[in-house]
């Protein structure tokens, strides 16, 4: 037959029978997939029409540290690059590896990019669909500040300790200038880079900024770009604005909302994020109860881990004009907003509710779902990966990583 | 007896099978290693084996290379059947893992294949159905692309991107990210 004798001297891999490709793909796991269906219209097919389970390209993903029975051997989880992944939308669970997260932990992310560091702080950027990676400068670069040594996600610099808090990704390498990435320590240093300086700059402290009061904010919060300009909350909802100059950062400005006093509600957490109109956003969980235990165990010290219940959530939109802040509803939202450690994102599809807000890594759990019910945002339900009860089988431990969102997309290239 | 001895190479022979390449090579062998194939054994069940099985779908140098797995299993099967039926001791279970090990290694060498001759090798163990030989095969060209972008797999298994900018776009982003 003159099959046989072209295939031996002409070899179409893409016309591999549907079965020997299906046989290929149980071999892979969740993340090869996704590049593996990318590469050629029958190889797609194949993936599409197999019945295991695969990651479905832009759905919002839970980052968390392994699910699956551990061996007892290792003490802390870090040491080995496996984590787990989990499709909310589907509800699906996978137990993933990936080499670069070896003795490494995510303390930050966008879309389909991590931020990952070792205990020692030496930063990189991680995709962990493509592999490729991506080094962030160290810390020495900050101008002012001495680093004597290195330990447990801190730097020290004499009589000071700062941990580092998160790392907020605010474009990734994939956009057309490269990366930008915020540094947020547990002291109030925050510092920025991006892939044209390979160094660190340190953002002005606001003491000055209000004048008599001579005010330091203990930590922030959260942060972001904001049209050109770096915009963070610090722990009493001071919102500081502050443009990127040569050097160090200025700031410009800085604002506060009007937010309601719950009476025994004596915690506050802050997240920022952007409206669909480009509007900043501030969102407020107020709670109380003691600090939340799981958050002892991780090896990422997360300030939003604060309480053990939530007893209200505020939100407040911009008004550029106004200069004020309006208090809004998760409702007028327009899509469901995903916010944690990573960048926030909205996402509108099938098995997400829609207009609701969903908060990684707090109160003890996994995610904790908000919505406006009548006149209130309020819990509407918390969640704990994987769904099954059964199929999370491992123990808090330390060492383990702080859940997070992570949209998974299919490389082209 | 002599009538009794011509009775014994008479069931040898009978359970020796032929099978034709696609370029005509004729190969013996016997039926325990043919019926690693599920193909063969089906058309070996269904009477349809004599005068030899042409295999239009196989060319000589791949079905000796199909043949020498085959041989090498078969014997592998009928080792492991020997030993779990009658035998437990520790012995056995010593002999039994030097020959798990051989054969890894005759497994491992069976794989320094170029790609085009791994390419016809799962073809073979697709068309034949064999089981073992596929997931063998398979799994070498999986372990290939773990780790590889689609441009790296690409030129590896030289094959060419036929996806339309659309399709592209489409299983980038099948879920839609809203504003952006």
């Amino acid at each position: 037959m003159p099959y046989a004798s072209i295939a031996t001297s002409f070899v179409q891999w893409s016309e591999l029978p549907q079965d020997a490709c299906s046989n290929i793909i149980q071999f892979l796991d969740v993340l090869d997939l996704q590049r593996f269906s990318a590469v050629c219209t029958t190889w797609s097919a194949t993936c599409s029409n197999i019945n295991s389970p695969r990651l479905k390209s832009g759905n919002p993903t839970l980052l968390t540290s392994r699910m699956d029975h551990d061996d007892g051997r290792s003490k802390e989880t870090l040491v080995e690059g496996t984590f787990g992944l989990h499709d909310v939308t589907e509800g699906t669970s996978f137990c993933v590896y990936n080499k670069s997260l070896k003795h490494r932990t995510w303390v930050g992310g966008k879309d389909d990019w991590l931020v990952t560091s070792d205990k020692r702080c030496s930063l990189q950027l991680l995709n962990p669909i493509t592999g490729e990676t991506v080094p962030l400068p160290s810390f020495d670069t900050i101008d002012g500040i001495e680093i004597d040594q290195y330990s447990n996600l801190s730097i020290a610099s004499e009589p000071y300790n700062r941990t580092l808090r998160r790392v907020v990704l605010c474009q990734t390498p994939s956009s057309s200038s490269g990366h930008l990435a915020l540094s947020l320590f547990d002291d109030g240093v925050l510092a920025y880079t991006t892939k044209s300086d390979n160094m660190w700059f340190l953002v002005d402290h606001p003491s000055s900024y209000f004048g008599s009061c001579n005010y330091i904010p203990e930590i922030y919060m959260d942060a972001l770009i904001h049209k050109g300009s770096i915009v963070a909350v610090d722990n009493e909802g001071f919102v500081f604005s502050w443009h990127m100059g040569d050097k160090n950062a200025t700031l410009v400005k800085a604002t506060s909302a009007d937010i309601p006093v719950v009476i025994g509600s004596d915690c506050r957490v802050f997240y920022l994020a952007k409206s669909p109109g480009d509007q900043l956003i501030l969102i407020c969980v107020q709670g109380h109860g003691p600090v939340s235990s799981c958050g002892d165990f991780r090896v990422l010290k997360s300030e939003h881990d604060r309480f053990k219940n939530v007893d209200s959530i505020t939100l407040f939109r911009f008004d550029d004009v106004g200069e004020t802040w309006r208090r809004i509803h998760i409702s007028d939202l327009g899509a469901s907003l995903f916010v944690g450690i990573n960048h926030p994102f909205y996402v509108t599809c099938d098995g997400i509710k829609p207009n609701s807000l969903h908060v990684a890594n707090i109160i003890d759990h996994d995610v904790a779902i908000f919505g406006t019910q009548g006149e209130l945002d309020m819990p509407i339900e918390v969640l704990n990966y994987p769904i099954k009860e059964e199929a999370r089988s491992y123990k808090i431990r330390h060492g383990m990583r702080t859940s997070m969102w992570f949209r998974p997309t299919v490389p082209v290239k | 007896m002599a009538s009794a001895g011509s009775g014994d190479e008479k069931a040898a022979a009978a359970a020796m099978i032929t099978l034709i390449s696609s370029d005509n090579e004729k190969f013996e062998v016997t039926e325990a290693t043919a019926t690693l194939s599920q193909t063969i054994r089906h058309m070996i069940e269904d009477g349809c084996t004599d005068g030899g099985v042409p295999l239009p779908n196989v060319t000589s140098k791949i079905l000796a290379r199909v043949i020498e797995y085959c041989k090498k299993h078969a014997t592998a099967a009928a080792g492991e059947e020997g030993s779990s039926s009658s035998f437990s001791d520790a012995a056995f279970l010593e002999v039994d893992r030097a020959f798990l090990e051989e054969l890894e290694e005759f497994d491992d060498a069976f794989l320094e294949v170029d790609r085009a001759t791994l390419f016809d090798l799962i073809l073979a163990a697709n068309y034949l159905d064999i089981k073992g030989l596929l997931n063998l095969t398979c799994q070498k060209v999986a372990d290939s692309v773990k780790g590889k972008t689609p441009e790296q797999i690409r030129e590896m298994y030289n094959i060419v991107n036929d996806l339309t900018p659309e399709e592209e776009a489409e299983i980038r982003r099948e879920t839609q990210w809203a504003f952006e």
